[in-house]
């Protein structure tokens, strides 16, 4: 108990030095708090946000254009994705295109989206989807590429053919690697939800915390800011509980 | 050739690009046959080309001259008449042992399909795991797993590279007894590969030596020895008169 003890303190240590500067720095009445509110300001912001209107007129909206975008991402990049690991054909097709298009910043494309689809849902669906999409597709080939030869060659001796091997020997092998990705686009995900709803908004999380910087309530742009870092952690720990129970066969012992 | 011969390699050659496009021979103009019901050791230095024979018989692989044939014809690729037991632990991950035993089944319906799948279990003494993953399974347990689901859609041909390669003397003792027991209660006939000159003995009714890489068939010898083999003088004197050929 006492070593585990002192990992957690160790953990928890940087955490809190920063919230003990942060809580002495605005004490001290050096720093206006337009520019940073104290803690506990923002903490009791953050409890304000935890209502019915918020969650129908910003976190509603907001959850529905990352699971769309997300659900998007994932038809489109695990086939393609699987297939052109196995397939170097289709790997040749698609790895130029998804190796130009992930290094390009998804900020930069941005008045774009907003071009050709506007500011409603659509555009939001469209940054996270391109943000996401094609980094994407090229791990979920590493994943692919990863299965053992002697047990897609297992199931070939079992009269198996081609896209019998990709659905009974390639998908299941991979599928622990893929949702570990998954828990990983995620994080991106949410990252590109923000920065397209802070540039063009109608409701959302990052409409509220530009419209609250717009108004100088800067105690509720980090309300704001923490809700979605909890967002994150959510999610990452719904994927890593979910994993854990969906592939046993990979976690056990 | 005779009509009886199941498996039957007519100067088949196999060649692979290896690196900065230099060929590499892996086996040269083997020719030997293979009839219904033998029991054929194919034995020979590590690197020899013995598994890609294997693996031509397979489908896994097809000559880039002469020709393998099953049955007389063409081998075109893998086929559920040839099970094929891996040297590595081939057993699918995501599957219980129970299913991994059932997995060639998959077409079969429910109650007969069970059945099967226990009796299969139990002959190979996996009943007790059969609902763990293969990953808490020891390396004899496993290859015993490899075997079952092999074995279970009843091949007329048995290919089996180097299946206990990786596993200790005693366990691979107790394996090479459990082999002979489960093929003699079929009509199943089975190609062996091994380095292991006393396997090949143990084992093979007929053993098929072949030479270095690019690997020829050096020599092709009915084993006179009854079953069980001991080590027995006569077992000695085989060894040691084949073990004289080995190539070094």
């Amino acid at each position: 108990m006492g070593p585990r003890l002192q990992d957690r303190a160790t953990s928890f240590a940087p955490i809190a030095f920063l919230l003990l500067a942060w809580y002495g720095l605005t004490r001290t009445g050096m720093v206006d708090p337009v520019f940073l509110p104290g803690p506990i300001q923002v903490f009791h912001s953050f409890l304000s946000l935890l209502s019915f209107s918020f969650f129908r007129e910003e976190l509603l909206p907001s959850l529905t254009r990352i699971g769309g975008a997300f659900l998007l991402s994932v038809i489109l990049a695990f086939p393609l994705g699987i297939l052109s690991g196995q397939i170097p054909r289709i790997a040749r097709l698609l790895f130029p295109l998804c190796g130009f298009t992930r290094y390009l910043p998804v900020a930069a494309l941005v008045p774009l989206c907003i071009l050709w689809f506007g500011i409603g849902d659509a555009q939001k669906i469209a940054v996270i989807t391109i943000g996401v999409v094609f980094q994407l597709i090229l791990v979920i080939s590493a994943d692919s590429v990863a299965v053992p030869q002697e047990l897609i060659e297992a199931g070939r001796t079992f009269g198996l053919s081609r896209s019998q091997v990709l659905w009974r020997i390639v998908v299941p092998w991979s599928m622990p690697a893929i949702w570990d990705d998954l828990r990983i686009a995620a994080g991106w995900a949410w990252s590109y939800l923000v920065l397209a709803e802070l540039v063009a908004g109608n409701r959302g999380i990052g409409y509220f915390i530009i419209q609250s910087q717009r108004y100088l309530e800067t105690d509720r742009v980090f309300a704001g800011i923490l809700f979605v870092g909890i967002l994150g952690v959510l999610t990452d720990l719904l994927f890593r509980v979910s994993g854990a129970r969906l592939f046993r066969w990979n976690h056990e012992q | 050739m005779s009509n009886s011969s199941l498996l039957q390699f007519d100067r088949a050659s196999k060649t692979f690009q290896g690196a900065k496009k230099h060929p590499i021979v892996a086996l040269q103009e083997i020719t030997f046959s293979i009839s219904h019901g033998e029991f054929v050791t194919l034995l020979g230095p590590s690197g020899c080309g013995k598994s890609t024979a294997l693996r031509l018989a397979a489908g896994l692989e097809t000559a880039t001259t002469g020709t393998v044939l099953y049955q007389g014809q063409p081998i075109g690729g893998p086929s559920v008449d040839r099970g094929f037991v891996f040297q590595s632990y081939s057993a699918f991950p995501w599957l219980t042992v129970r299913e991994n035993t059932g997995f060639g089944l998959s077409q079969h319906s429910g109650d007969s399909r069970e059945q099967e799948v226990s009796h299969w279990l139990s002959l190979m003494g996996l009943s007790e795991f059969a609902d763990t993953y293969p990953r808490a399974l020891s390396g004899g347990m496993r290859q015993r797993l490899a075997l079952a689901r092999s074995m279970i859609i009843k091949p007329k041909l048995l290919l089996l590279d180097e299946p206990f390669g990786a596993l200790d003397e005693r366990t691979r003792e107790s394996m090479q007894q459990l082999l002979l027991d489960v093929v003699s209660k079929t009509d199943c006939t089975v190609l062996f590969v091994t380095h292991d000159i006393r396997e090949a003995i143990l084992l093979g009714d007929r053993i098929i030596l072949l030479s270095s890489r690019p690997g020829k068939v050096l020599r092709d010898v009915v084993c006179p020895l009854s079953k069980p083999r001991g080590r027995t003088p006569e077992f000695n004197s085989l060894y040691e008169t084949i073990l004289d050929e080995f190539p070094a």
